[in-house]
């Protein structure tokens, strides 16, 4: 009777567990894959984190990059199978990349992937490059790096949405959130290749956002309308900015954005209320004011108020030409105000907005003087 | 006459050279002294026989000679010999026989103390606190257990147990706390046990504990304290001749976590070492298989940084990771019994062996990874905080179990490997009682004490699933 119970248990056990058992040095741990399309195949280029344990107990780690070709995403990064004598997986991917073309076409094949397989990790970076291939982004820069600097990368990214708004950190799963939800056009940060004069060196560069629709990535924003979408998104720690008051750039710093999108629908049109109380700080004034009387005070308000608006009116802007809804005003509509959602569904969001900035000096840094 | 015993006398012990024959005439009245010069003490023998019966002022006869030394000396020293079988044993026990013309022999008692004096606990050591131990005799033992708890109420049965050995057994309790249940139950089983011989109490530890399981379910202490405050709170002590160990009945799983520097400290930092030790026993018997398990099976669980330092460490080793555990485990096993046999003087010859040559000779020669090395050292090192041996080895053997369902099934395996765990612990019962209570069967207000020590002033109330009575401990 005991013998039968216990074959019963491992057999429940062996049932439930699958056959995935792999050791670790058995696995190619792809830490950065790019995905370009070309000639009605995608040509996959993974970047495999590589260990040798040297002698005198020294670990060496390298990064190496391998091709491989497919008709589908999954059955090329099967492929690289014959190149790399290891098991490749996905459980740590950090950053997928999508090179040009993949931008321009097969957007959606690629999220597909990834929401289908259950071996890719879902807290990885999506980012996109509209200039060349995945594959030269991946390629390494100078001969500083001797690879592709996942890391740095990731960190370079975190940074750049903290402190200079310019960029997302967004995972994938909160990308295929927006991604599958109505009437929100999701962005992607981008990744430039930026060559040096002298050719031989160049820099990676993560910067601006663009827009996710019909299959395609959309036309790049510039900076100032990444950070209009991340004020609106509350995405940033602190950001500064440098509007121009009494003809002289001073320094500003946006902190604790705080924003509400209301919809109203009247008469067949759909008016915008975007609310965005936010605090400043002053960064830098390269003149002589007097920051604690209060008409400069207000004066300083006003000139923040305008930079802001000017900034949101610029993604509005985007978003008319482009054709997207970044900011999720049919969402919005469809959420609030579900039954009449079918009769507006179609109708023009970006028409009628109205951006009201309420903002708040609340330090003016450590001197009052200013050594100017 | 008397050269008549002897000769026949000696034919019996067939020439032993500790029995001694010794012929005195006092009083131009031949006696005839027997003793084991062994068991015996000379200076008794001069004190008690020869000083008396020189100084007898009346004629040598068995009569006067047992009326004057009953005048001056303890009753119980003199006894009467019934037959020869008595005879030899009460020589065995160092007992003088006194034989004079014509008469009935009779015993004195002239016993040398054979036992060591009472040292201090060897295995369970504490900073704080008495450092008495129970020794292997007897009386001693029972004597450290009554100076402690002076009241009447402590009541001390005695028995015979072993065909063989006749070896005494003291049952100890509290009878104004005891449950009489549990008492006639314990009885009982000490009234069917049928053997040759109980050398140790550990003897009667084994036939106590009916149900097979790794886990002690009933606690050997050497601590006098210890068992003194067991009693307190209405458990039974046991103690057997020529043990330096008495037995608590009944022992909770929770005890086990307790050591007997926890009545000595502030309740602050006991509360704390007990949580390391709970801490200490989970890493004790899962850590290695849970580090089978995400190195095997479940990689995602692993931060990236660590994936590649660990698969770095795995690069060139030629077994597969469960093979290496349980590799290392047996070279921690072989190391721990062969330190514990070694006397103490070549134990440091084995560590350093141990540890250059096992540990970091072989994480050189690539034989082993160097992080496996340190997660079987972690948990060996964690399993050997408790005090209790049997809870060691009980580690020992789960920690192992949980690794080969780890290896099979990974996390899942682990999680399966906890249901048989706790099943197995719920279902274990120590004498009649339920082995995880506090927890099973849930008692609120001890479940805390699993954890937490109160102060001695909060300390206000005794187990009621070990007493129904008199379960008021203070009124501070």
């Amino acid at each position: 009777m005991k013998i039968i119970r216990i074959i019963l248990l491992t057999l429940i056990i062996i049932s439930n567990s699958g056959c995935s058992y792999i050791e670790l040095n058995k696995l190619a741990i792809v830490s950065a894959l790019g995905i370009d399309y070309k000639n009605n195949e995608y040509e996959i280029t993974a970047q495999v984190m590589d260990v040798t344990r040297s002698e005198g107990n020294n670990v060496k780690q390298t990064s190496l990059i391998y091709e491989a070709k497919g008709q589908t995403i999954g059955k090329a990064i099967r492929n690289l199978s014959e190149k790399y004598p290891k098991t490749v997986y996905l459980g740590h991917l950090e950053i997928i990349i999508l090179g040009k073309e993949t931008a321009e076409k097969k957007v959606n094949d690629v999220f597909d992937y990834i929401l289908r397989s259950p071996e890719v990790r879902a807290t990885g970076n999506v980012l996109v490059n509209k200039e060349v291939t995945a594959k030269e982004t991946l390629k390494p820069q100078n001969e500083k790096e001797n690879s592709f600097a996942t890391e740095q990368i990731k960190s370079s990214l975190e940074n750049g949405t903290k402190r200079t708004g310019t960029v997302k950190l967004i995972t994938f799963e909160e990308f295929l959130q927006d991604y599958l939800q109505k009437g929100i056009d999701p962005v992607i940060p981008l990744i430039k290749i930026n060559k040096q004069s002298d050719s031989k060196t160049s820099n990676t560069i993560i910067a601006n956002l663009a827009a996710l629709k019909n299959n395609k990535i959309q036309k790049e924003m510039n900076s100032e309308e990444s950070i209009a979408y991340n004020t609106i998104n509350g995405n940033y720690y602190d950001v500064v900015i440098t509007p121009k008051y009494k003809d002289k750039i001073i320094g500003i710093i946006l902190f604790n954005p705080k924003t509400k999108i209301k919809t109203e629908l009247k008469n067949n049109k759909v008016f915008t209320n975007i609310n965005v109380i936010i605090e400043t700080k002053l960064n830098e004034v390269n003149f002589k004011i007097n920051p604690n009387d209060k008409k400069t005070h207000k004066e300083l308000e006003k000139v923040i108020k305008q930079e802001l608006k000017k900034y949101i009116t610029s993604l509005i802007n985007y978003c008319k030409e482009t054709n997207t809804d970044v900011l999720g005003i049919e969402n919005n509509i469809y959420r609030n105000n579900y039954k009449e959602y079918k009769k507006y569904k179609d109708s023009n969001f970006y028409e009628n907005i109205k951006i009201n900035i309420k903002t708040k000096i609340y330090r003016s840094g450590n001197t009052n003087k200013g050594a100017v | 006459m008397l050269d008549k015993i002897i000769e026949t006398m000696k034919k019996d012990f067939k020439n032993s050279p500790d029995i001694i024959f010794r012929k005195v005439k006092i009083k131009k009245k031949e006696i005839l002294l027997i003793y084991n010069v062994t068991l015996t003490n000379s200076n008794n023998i001069n004190e008690f026989i020869l000083e008396k019966l020189t100084t007898l002022k009346k004629r040598i006869t068995r009569k006067n000679i047992y009326n004057h030394l009953t005048n001056i000396i303890p009753e119980n020293i003199i006894q009467d010999v019934e037959n020869k079988n008595d005879l030899y044993t009460k020589i065995g026990s160092g007992f003088t026989i006194v034989i004079i013309e014509n008469e009935k022999p009779f015993a004195i008692e002239t016993r040398q103390d054979l036992s060591r004096g009472i040292s201090e606990p060897l295995t369970e050591q504490s900073i704080s606190g008495p450092k008495d131990a129970f020794t292997e005799n007897y009386q001693t033992n029972i004597g450290l257990i009554r100076k402690r708890i002076k009241t009447n109420n402590l009541v001390i049965k005695e028995k015979t147990i072993g065909k063989q050995s006749k070896t005494k057994i003291a049952i100890f309790y509290m009878d104004n706390i005891i449950e009489p249940d549990l008492l006639k139950d314990v009885e009982n089983r000490l009234d069917n046990i049928d053997i040759d011989a109980i050398l140790d109490s550990t003897y009667i530890k084994e036939i106590l504990e009916k149900e097979q399981s790794a886990f002690p379910t009933v606690m050997t202490t050497e601590r006098p304290d210890n068992a003194s405050l067991s009693l307190l709170e209405g458990k039974i002590c046991i103690a057997a001749e020529n043990s330096p160990y008495a037995l608590i009945i009944p022992t909770f799983f929770s005890d086990l976590f307790h050591a007997a520097e926890d009545n000595y400290q502030s309740s602050i930092n006991v509360t704390f070492t007990r949580i390391i030790r709970y801490t200490a026993f989970l890493l004790a018997i899962i850590l290695p298989a849970f580090h089978v398990a995400i190195t095997t099976y479940d990689h995602e669980a692993i931060p990236v940084t660590l994936l590649i330092n660990f698969a770095a460490q795995r690069e060139g080793v030629p077994f597969p990771l469960i093979a290496e555990a349980l590799g290392l485990t047996l070279v921690f096993e072989l190391l721990r019994e062969s330190d514990i046999r070694m006397p103490h003087l070549s134990g440091t010859a084995i560590s350093i062996l141990g540890a250059i040559v096992l540990g970091d000779a072989a994480v050189a020669a690539g034989i082993v990874s160097p992080i496996m090395v340190i997660i079987i050292a972690l948990s060996a090192i964690s399993s050997l905080m408790f005090s209790n041996i049997g809870m060691v080895n009980a580690i020992r053997l789960w920690r192992i179990i949980f690794m080969l369902f780890a290896s099979i099934a990974g996390i899942i395996g682990i999680f399966f490997a906890s249901i048989i765990l706790i099943t197995h612990l719920s279902s274990l019962r120590t004498v009649s009682k339920p082995y995880l209570y506090p927890l099973i069967p849930l008692d609120k207000t001890f479940l805390k004490e699993v954890l937490i020590k109160n102060p001695i002033t909060k300390e206000s109330k005794r187990m009621k699933i070990l007493t129904d009575k008199n379960y008021t401990r203070s009124n501070l």
